[in-house]
């Protein structure tokens, strides 16, 4: 009986999650965005020219990953500062939207009592292979016809409860 | 008012220092974590201190609390991206007079700074 309450705890953390993650992002961006349903990984994933790796630690543990290209993250620049960025500049900006859309799902979430923290953004230039997580839960969010960033949840199975 | 700008993001600090000139305040100077921001205060005690909270080497919580033995009345305040509630009462509590959150506007920087005078 106990293993199937931590089962479920950690599922309602898991879907909380999810749940906040989409709020958050729609409160951060200020242009209409859609988001996709979420959707599993069951395999590899790849990211493109782009991201962001914030740790999560806390009530469920493991990683978001946003990723996606220059002009996807320079749409989101333009609608929340109403500037493009280059070089560093960028690179610095998607490592604070990661911090952002991360943070506000923390404060989200903390409303039904789950407790997390994140870790300080480390943003990754280039495209690369994502293995061996033990679930991804993905999350398209179209910004507009052309552009669009994917959010990745990669949570480790056990529950922290 | 002289302020020391505290964020690990370069952008963040770029966007922090471009409001507060814009609004009439000196920008003395520009900390990337929480140990830098200590030093800095001790260096240039500013009039403000804008703190970021998820830093690396030293978190804006650790930071602000250092500061205020440091200067009892020091003005502190906090600009993160997590607002639960547990972080604002920890920070409320340990001496920072407002808590942004981010992502903010010219408006809420304004607010909380006019509140300080």
């Amino acid at each position: 009986m106990r293993e199937v309450k931590v089962e479920s705890k950690h599922n309602f953390i898991v879907k909380e999650s999810i749940n906040g993650m989409i709020k958050s992002v729609m409160d951060i961006i200020p242009t209409e965005t859609k988001v996709d349903s979420p959707s599993l990984i069951k395999k590899e994933f790849y990211k493109r020219e782009m991201g962001v790796l914030i740790g999560l630690t806390g009530n469920l543990s493991g990683q978001v990953l946003i990723e996606g290209d220059k002009d996807a993250f320079n749409f989101i620049a333009q609608s929340m500062y109403g500037m493009a960025l280059e070089g560093e500049m960028l690179e610095s900006f998607i490592g604070e939207l990661g911090n952002m859309i991360s943070g506000n799902m923390i404060t989200n979430i903390s409303k039904k009592e789950i407790s997390l923290d994140i870790s300080p953004p480390t943003v990754i230039v280039g495209v690369s292979k994502f293995t061996a997580f033990e679930n991804g839960i993905q999350l398209g969010v179209n910004l507009s016809e052309n552009d669009k960033i994917t959010i990745v949840l990669m949570i480790k199975e056990e529950a922290v409860v | 008012m002289k302020v020391l700008v505290t964020d690990d993001a370069k952008f963040m600090r770029m966007q922090l220092s471009d409001i507060l000139s814009k609004i009439g305040h000196e920008v003395v100077g520009e900390a990337e974590n929480g140990k830098d921001a200590i030093e800095k205060y001790k260096e240039l005690m500013p009039d403000l201190v804008t703190m970021d909270i998820t830093m690396p080497e030293m978190d804006g919580v650790s930071a602000l609390k250092e500061i205020m033995q440091v200067n009892p009345n020091a003005k502190v305040i906090m600009c993160s991206a997590m607002g639960q509630q547990s972080m604002v009462i920890d920070s409320i509590q340990s001496g920072a007079k407002d808590f942004i959150v981010k992502p903010f506007d010219r408006e809420r920087i304004e607010n909380a700074i006019s509140k300080l005078v």
